[in-house]
């Protein structure tokens, strides 16, 4: 069943001063719809903050005929007025599906992403209270989206943002893909999720044709001008006063490394800060990809197959085509939106294929990165301009050190892979734990450790290769973990030691024989310690981080602001973590 | 015992009261003289008919003290911060028992903490502190009317934590203790200069905290769901209890409702932290003795004493906050008034002031191990009909 949904493109004070249209329409495709919103996976619970009790569910209109799309009745949406509770309802729905929709694509992880948490609906909270701030949490199975006054402006609505909307999102399907890294007490890995979240919401703000055309045409197609794109959040940021205008601007040279000029660099162990080292990259690396498209667009249709293979160039030219129109396309303003069309689907190709491979465990930038490579290798195997933009800009911001540590053995032979019964492994535990067992030198998996085997993917995704037409590539994707203990910081009760994930990831593809796509192990330097500690102190000293008792509650469970960590044995076990992406004294969107 | 300092720590279950005698010689004269340090009498108050909030208790305790004070005045009473289980004992017992009490125990000197000042928030240096207790209060009545219509779990607990930080009893025990002598009251703070506000001679007294402003005190709120009856307008005056609506799963949308509710605890321990950690930590130096006076400090208050370097071993300490965690917290803040080596051969020893069964997670085993390893352990749940228990240090 399809529904026509409208969806606030941004915030209506930006789109009226941006003169962008309020909303736009988008179809949801589900098996059912009910009033609310409601669909199988994801749920609107619009809490009237007066009573607390539930506001009346948004009627759905179902379809009049099979052909057609239902719609919800809510009242319509205008530019600079108030929003109905029902209409935000109906749009942070949309643009909840919006986000599921571009991560689940055949050209991105070709398949149904399955929530962190043992329940099939995400719950979504459109007006979660008074404060600066909205957040997706495991344990609540939810996005909260709150609402603040600040003092010289009218009430924000996060839920209104679809930047924050696609954002809060983001952080529940990463958490699908990536349970580790919400566990994880490693700034990268909780930067990670801050920088995915980022750039899903910057990729969504492509997708939207007409905030597309508006800036294109306003930016005469030079897009590094404007900062629709790159800064996150306009309304909330500036709201805060934190930043000039924005949340985060993805249009920066954030560093990792010592010798970066003062204003470049970042803390090692402050996740939002460091994550702009992360979403910069990648977003540089787009403008790239976009500048060089742009310019080939300009001379042609014909584009160098080193940025994208002929059949990639055909199939994007069938989706603009559908999206803009043939005659939209023809113009100059047509190429461009093509060209950022083009880059914004490599890029999501890219980094969603890359957290697909990534190993588990406590990983940081680099294992990321590497991740990231190999899944470009694999996806594009003969346009390599843009790893080679990707490896730039790794090296260029310090997340490694040299070129040397991002190479990743792709498409290879192994006689245990060959002789390998997928179907088997991928159905069976004790196939995949033996299987693992019998090959710990392949897996990286130190002899004498015990281990754990994650369920096994089985996906379809869409490849390009330079003289093939798009295809098809089943990929089985194996991941096992094992703990680690490393030394902890001497400080404030805390025990001497503490356990990390360490993890790999085999990507088989399912041939016959199967070939090793990859394998990508968890590489932890003494840096990654180091910032590890920062971290861990500094929760302690903000009185987030609790031991053992002192996290529990009185209403039973555990303090609801509060990281809890466990002592065992002389070891510290931190368990949620990613609750400090939005506990942080920092007020801002987790 | 004319040559010895006393620590008599009374049973009045959950709560403080603490008589330190102290022999102090006049320097010039030689004379000694007994002088008298009363720290806080309160418990808990009564709720859900707790043993530790039984206030019965006081009536032989004033007895005791006016019985050591004999005809002699107390020379300084301490109120270390504006809790119940700390301020309530002296009102209550002028109101059921000694009308005249005031005249019976000739204070000559009160020290309160900062922030009991009654012109401390109109202070437009305490701005902030003034804005988050607004916060707090308001946060407070919320929870209160919300509490009192819907039952949730582990709502005694937090009737109790609720009750304990009432600001209106609160304010009432307050104004009582301001009345002592209030021409000779200070509200201390650290740094605040002591000259004159105390008899002592020979004994030092040294205020470790709180810090003058107490606006870093404050926590942060968790969000919550509307609480029903929080007085905001339009607020429904009965509790409403969601319904799950058709196709949403009944238990995640139950464990929805109740995580969004789970901020009630967080907070009102926000609240209840926020009161102890304004409490006053002193040190009391006599004939090289040190003895430690916490409160009812916790973690963030003894992270502040660490950062401003006033934190240093000493002989005796008055456990704080009834021996829960967070009143010792572990590892570098406790080495550094109890480290692991004496720094000299006189003996440790540590009292704690306790009830069981009046809060969650009090008296801390593991708390109570840890001070063992270190000094001797006394407390008044060692002998639970005792009135009181004392401690000698010899001069």
């Amino acid at each position: 069943m399809k529904a026509r949904v409208p969806v606030i493109v941004k915030d209506p004070v930006v789109a009226q001063y941006k003169e962008i249209e309020p909303t736009e329409s988008l179809l949801v495709e589900e098996d059912v719809f009910l009033d609310g919103p409601v669909s199988p996976r994801v749920a609107v619970l619009d809490f009237d903050p007066a009573t607390g009790g539930l506001a009346p569910r948004v009627p759905f209109q179902m379809p009049q005929s099979p052909h057609t799309e239902g719609t919800y009745l809510a009242p319509p949406i205008v530019l600079g007025g108030l929003v109905d509770p029902a209409a935000t309802a109906v749009s942070v729905f949309g643009a909840v599906h919006k986000t599921m929709r571009m991560f689940e694509e055949a050209d991105a992880l070709g398949r149904r992403v399955s929530w962190a948490f043992d329940a099939p609906q995400l719950l979504v909270v459109p007006r979660a209270g008074e404060w600066a701030n909205a957040y997706y949490e495991r344990e609540s199975h939810g996005l909260q989206f709150f609402s603040f006054t600040p003092a010289n402006g009218p009430t924000i609505h996060t839920a209104h943002s679809q930047d924050i909307v696609a954002h809060e999102t983001a952080h529940a399907l990463l958490d699908g893909i990536a349970p580790d890294l919400y566990g994880s007490v490693t700034p990268q890995a909780l930067a990670i999720h801050e920088a995915v979240a980022d750039l899903a919401a910057l990729l969504c703000s492509f997708r939207c044709r007409e905030l597309a055309q508006a800036v294109l045409a306003r930016t005469g197609g030079l897009i590094a001008k404007s900062s629709v794109f790159s800064g996150l959040a306009e309304q909330f940021g500036s709201a805060l006063h934190e930043y000039p205008s924005q949340l985060r601007d993805l249009n920066n040279d954030k560093s990792l490394r010592f010798d970066a000029a003062p204003q470049n660099r970042v803390s090692r162990s402050e996740p939002h800060a460091l994550s702009e080292v992360l979403s910069g990259a990648f977003y540089r690396v787009l403008l790239r990809m976009y500048d060089e498209l742009r310019k080939q667009f300009a001379a042609g249709d014909v584009v160098d197959e080193a940025v994208i293979a002929a059949a990639e160039s055909s199939y994007v030219q069938e989706r603009v085509d559908r999206r803009l129109g043939p005659k939209k396309t023809a113009g100059d303003l047509g190429k461009w939106a093509k060209a950022l069309f083009v880059a914004g689907e490599r890029l999501k190709r890219t980094l969603l294929r890359g957290l697909d491979y990534l190993p588990p465990g406590d990983v940081g930038f680099a294992d990321l990165a590497r991740a990231v490579i190999a899944s470009d290798q694999a996806s594009h195997p003969d346009s390599g301009q843009q790893r080679e933009w990707l490896r730039e800009e790794f090296v260029r911001r310090g997340i490694v050190a040299s070129r040397a540590e991002l190479e990743v053995q792709t498409n290879v032979h192994h006689d245990a892979v060959a002789a390998l019964d997928l179907a088997a492994l991928v159905r069976s535990d004790y196939a995949a734990y033996d299987f693992a067992n019998r090959n710990r030198a392949l897996l990286g998996i130190p002899e004498g450790v015990t281990f754990e085997v994650r369920p096994r993917l089985d996906v379809t995704k869409l490849y390009w290769h330079r003289d093939d037409e798009k295809r098809e590539v089943r990929e089985c994707l194996l991941k096992v973990a094992w703990s680690e203990v490393e030394s902890s910081p001497a400080a404030d009760g805390l025990p001497p030691q503490r356990r990390v994930l360490a993890g790999t990831t085999l990507a088989i593809e399912w041939t016959d024989p199967p070939l090793v796509r990859a394998v990508l192990t968890t590489q932890r330097h003494a840096s990654d310690r180091q910032d590890t500690d920062d971290l861990i102190l500094r929760l302690l000293a903000d009185d987030t981080l609790k031991l053992d008792g002192d996290a529990d509650s009185p209403m039973g469970g555990t303090l609801r602001g509060v990281v809890a960590a466990e002592v065992s044995n002389g070891v510290l076990r931190v368990r949620n973590a990613g609750r400090t992406l939005h506990v942080t004294r920092r007020a801002g969107h987790g | 015992m004319a040559d010895t300092l006393t620590v008599r720590v009374y049973n009045v279950r959950f709560g403080d009261a603490i008589l330190v005698t102290v022999p102090d010689r006049d320097p010039a004269s030689g004379v000694v003289t007994q002088r008298r340090i009363l720290i806080d009498v309160g418990n808990a108050p009564l709720v859900a008919s707790r043993e530790g909030g039984d206030d019965t208790v006081f009536k032989a305790v004033i007895d005791d003290i006016l019985a050591q004070l004999g005809d002699a005045p107390l020379d300084l009473y301490v109120m270390t911060h504006e809790h119940l289980d700390h301020v309530q004992g002296l009102p209550y017992a002028a109101w059921k028992h000694y009308q005249d009490l005031k005249d019976r125990l000739k204070v000559r000197h009160v020290w309160m903490t900062a922030s009991a000042d009654p012109g401390y928030y109109d202070d437009p240096r305490h701005a902030e502190a003034k804005k988050q207790k607004l916060a707090f209060e308001a946060m407070h009545a919320a929870i209160r009317s919300h509490l009192a219509l819907e039952a949730i779990p582990g709502r005694e607990s937090l009737l109790r934590i609720l009750a304990n930080n009432d600001p209106s009893k609160t304010g009432q025990c307050v104004e009582f203790l301001r009345a002592l002598n209030p021409e000779a009251t200070t509200f201390v703070y650290r740094g605040a200069a002591l000259e004159g506000t105390h008899p002592f001679r020979e004994a030092k007294l040294e205020v470790w905290a709180p810090e003058e402003n107490t606006a870093e005190y404050y926590g942060r709120f968790q969000p919550l769901d509307a609480l029903a009856g929080s007085g905001r307008a339009g607020d429904a005056t009965t509790a409403v209890t969601p319904t799950p609506p058709p196709g949403v799963d009944v238990g995640a949308f139950l464990n929805l409702v109740a995580a969004r509710r789970a901020g009630i605890a967080d907070n009102l321990l926000a609240i209840d932290q926020a009161a102890n950690n304004t409490s006053v930590v002193f040190l009391l130096e006599w004939r090289g003795w040190r003895l430690l006076f916490a409160g009812d400090a916790e973690t963030r208050s003894w992270k502040t004493m660490a950062r401003q370097n006033v934190l240093r071993p000493v002989h005796f300490l008055k456990v704080s906050h009834h021996g829960s965690h967070n009143g010792t917290p572990d590892g570098a803040l406790f080495d550094a008034v109890l480290p692991a080596v004496a720094e000299d051969a006189r003996p440790r020893s540590a009292a704690i002031s306790t009830w069981v069964d009046t809060y969650g997670g009090i008296p801390h085993e593991p708390t109570n191990g840890r001070l063992r390893a270190r000094c001797t352990l006394r407390s008044t749940l060692d002998d639970r009909a005792a009135l009181h228990y004392d401690l000698e240090f010899p001069g």
